[in-house]
């Protein structure tokens, strides 16, 4: 590992996007957060480069991650990027990283050790579970890449996930926490408050205490593109 | 799977694609769903949009229909929408008594208190339709001047009403200029020279009087040291929306066109960042080039006459150089909208940087040619309407990595499948005359928004 990353331990947010990203209870989120170091990277910054250790498994919280492999020509080819909520690294086995790796813009990673990693979720079928899914929505938009298939936008990703968090009634209740929930849709922080403010300004959501009310359900269905 | 079919359907409608829209509504069956509110709103609207482009003596039957569907779509609870629309079509298809009765039972409606519509705001501006559509026009106005002050940043819905007013307005042969004070400020374009003084106060004096002229609600640009930060700064004191538009990443673009023209401009620049309403970098993966400056100011030039488009405002740009530099060659020139321009002195102290050249390079596909390459979008537009095909796409890069043909699939029949950042360069351009957001593809160098674009008649 290289670059002028930060290690911090993870907060209260990171929790939050824990829980989101696996569909867990907060208990599982916090348990894995005491075994979790948020990293932040600069654009560009070296976060590994080919054959490393790689000994980790890294949820990408902010930012986004290139990973670059050298041709046999010498040309520098982009193998893949990883965005907001998604995974990269070594699991369930340590292993070394098959290509270059570095921060597209400001980045910050969870970090968690792959060792641990392995240990948790043979004991908390929650977090299996959710590791799980997260890998196979991974694998999913791996495949939506190779069928170059088109999808919502991140602007429609997260009004679905509104709509599908609301009760009967159209209530939202907890408020989301909205990094946790950007996260969850691959997208960022700033995408989905200004997504959430567009949404305000028209009415068609609003705030109460603790928790959000969907006024037009319609309204915020035709949004979903 | 009906919901998606509905707002694919939409999608297309939304981007001008009218037959298209309705060839889609039939083959899937939806025409023939009596009992689904959604399906009927959606034909009401396509059947609308057809008789809007019907020769005159077509149109009153297919507003006739329209309404009918509308009507048919009207359920206990929620039948103000679908009929305010019922009663707008009978207008317009001739039938004036069939409208204020109409009108009249969406007036009941919400007086009464047994609807609200659906957010504060379309219940006001509802009643102030169906007043507008009794032809009590004054309480018309009060009414839909209550309704903005209910939510005075709904624009897209305030645009929505315009709409409609105007249509109402030409149908009863009433004067409607009264809508303009309803109408959000401008949209502005901004860019200018690099080379002004930090502290030249005649040309910043200039500039800001000239945005305050224009009175911008939404401001489109870079933020390089000079012209553009200054502009900038007037369009926030105005109360401006600041939607930013780089060509690279930031950290990269602060050191190529900021950081060497003065130690005054990169705490300008953070500033500007921070309270930006929106930051769009067009591509990260490349550094700051010469190239790369004309694609973000492509991209924003798109951005703000989308934006004077969807709201029913107006688009300007604003344009600080010295008043000898030639102005052609601005694509802006090509959309028709009003350019302002401000003469300012280049500085001739400071050292205006050298960007590498870069290549912007403009992709099209079509069924039966190979993906072609060239240096302009206007022989982009040349080659996609000579090749007469059916499905066409179109893109933009400026590394080398070539995605057009995976958009291909995504083109629907005259209509051209672009990338967002190509779909907002036609627009700027004058070669679109309406694009529409329809999903995002995602490709191993990152996420592409995907657009639909309608091509601009040929001139001539």
């Amino acid at each position: 590992m290289s670059g002028t990353n930060t290690n911090s331990k993870s907060g209260r947010d990171d929790i939050a996007i824990i829980q989101s990203c696996l569909s867990c209870s907060e208990t599982s989120a916090r348990r894995l957060s005491e075994s979790l170091t948020s990293r932040s990277y600069a654009h560009r910054d070296i976060i590994a480069h080919m054959g490393d250790p790689s000994t980790h498994l890294f949820l990408v919280a902010e930012g986004a991650v290139v990973a670059e492999l050298f041709g046999v020509d010498g040309q520098q080819a982009q193998l893949t990027r990883h965005g907001p909520g998604e995974v990269f690294g070594a699991f369930p086995e340590e292993s070394s990283f098959r290509s270059g790796f570095s921060a597209s813009g400001a980045t910050r990673l969870l970090a968690v050790p792959t060792n641990k990693l392995v240990e948790m979720v043979s004991r908390d079928t929650e977090l299996a579970a959710g590791i799980a899914n997260l890998m196979a929505r991974q694998l999913d938009l791996l495949l939506d890449r190779m069928a170059a298939r088109i999808g919502l936008s991140a602007t429609g990703r997260f009004y679905r996930a509104l709509l599908q968090a609301a009760d009967g009634n159209g209530m939202i209740r907890p408020a989301p926490v909205l990094a946790a929930m950007a996260v969850s849709v691959h997208t960022t922080r700033e995408t989905a408050s200004r997504a959430l403010a567009a949404l305000f300004r028209r009415g068609i959501v609003e705030r109460q205490e603790d928790a959000l009310k969907i006024v037009s359900r319609r309204m915020l269905e035709e949004l979903i593109v | 799977m009906q919901t998606d079919a509905l707002k694919q359907i939409l999608a297309l409608a939304r981007a001008g694609a009218t037959s298209r829209a309705w060839e889609a509504f039939k083959a899937s069956g939806l025409d023939r769903a009596d009992a689904d509110a959604s399906a009927l709103t959606l034909k009401g609207r396509l059947l609308k949009d057809q008789a809007r482009h019907a020769p005159a003596h077509l149109r009153p039957a297919l507003f006739a229909l329209a309404g009918e569907a509308y009507e048919h779509a009207a359920r206990p609870g929620a039948e103000t929408y679908p009929l305010i629309n019922a009663a707008a079509m009978a207008l317009h298809a001739g039938e004036r008594e069939r409208s204020v009765e109409l009108a009249g039972k969406v007036l009941h409606l919400i007086e009464s208190g047994q609807e609200k519509g659906e957010t504060p705001y379309w219940g006001e501006a509802t009643r102030a339709e169906a007043l507008l559509l009794l032809n009590r026009i004054e309480d018309a106005r009060s009414s839909l001047a209550y309704a903005v002050s209910l939510a005075p940043q709904a624009w897209e819905d305030h645009a929505a009403t315009l709409r409609q007013f105007d249509l109402i307005l030409s149908e009863l042969g009433e004067e409607d200029s009264w809508l303009d004070s309803f109408r959000p400020a401008p949209a502005m374009h901004f860019n200018g020279i690099l080379g002004i003084a930090a502290d030249d106060k005649a040309a910043s004096n200039a500039i800001a009087a000239e945005v305050r002229a224009i009175a911008p609600g939404f401001a489109y640009g870079a933020l390089a040291a000079g012209a553009d930060i200054i502009a900038a700064e007037a369009a926030v004191l105005v109360g401006a929306e600041l939607h930013v538009v780089l060509p690279s990443d930031p950290h990269d673009f602060r050191k190529t066109s900021v950081e060497p023209l003065g130690e005054d401009w990169p705490q300008r620049f953070d500033s500007l960042l921070e309270i930006a309403d929106t930051l769009i970098i067009c591509d990260k993966a490349e550094s700051t080039s010469a190239a790369g400056v004309a694609l973000a100011e492509l991209h924003a030039m798109g951005l703000a006459l989308e934006r004077a488009s969807q709201l029913q405002a107006q688009a300007v740009a604003l344009r600080i150089e010295p008043a000898d530099r030639p102005v052609l060659g601005d694509p802006w020139l090509q959309s028709g909208m009003p350019t302002r321009h401000v003469a300012v002195l280049a500085n001739t102290k400071s050292v205006v940087p050298q960007l590498p050249a870069g290549e912007l390079k403009f992709d099209i596909a079509t069924d039966d040619t190979a993906v072609t390459s060239f240096g302009s979008l206007e022989d982009c537009v040349q080659a996609l309407r000579k090749s007469g095909s059916v499905r066409m796409a179109i893109d933009c890069r400026l590394g080398e990595t070539v995605h057009v043909k995976a958009l291909l699939p995504h083109s629907a029949y005259g209509m051209v499948a672009a990338s967002r950042s190509a779909a907002l360069g036609l627009l700027a351009s004058g070669l679109a005359s309406r694009i529409e957001t329809i999903g995002e593809m995602a490709f191993p160098e990152g996420p592409v928004e995907l657009c639909l674009a309608k091509l601009s008649e040929p001139p001539g």
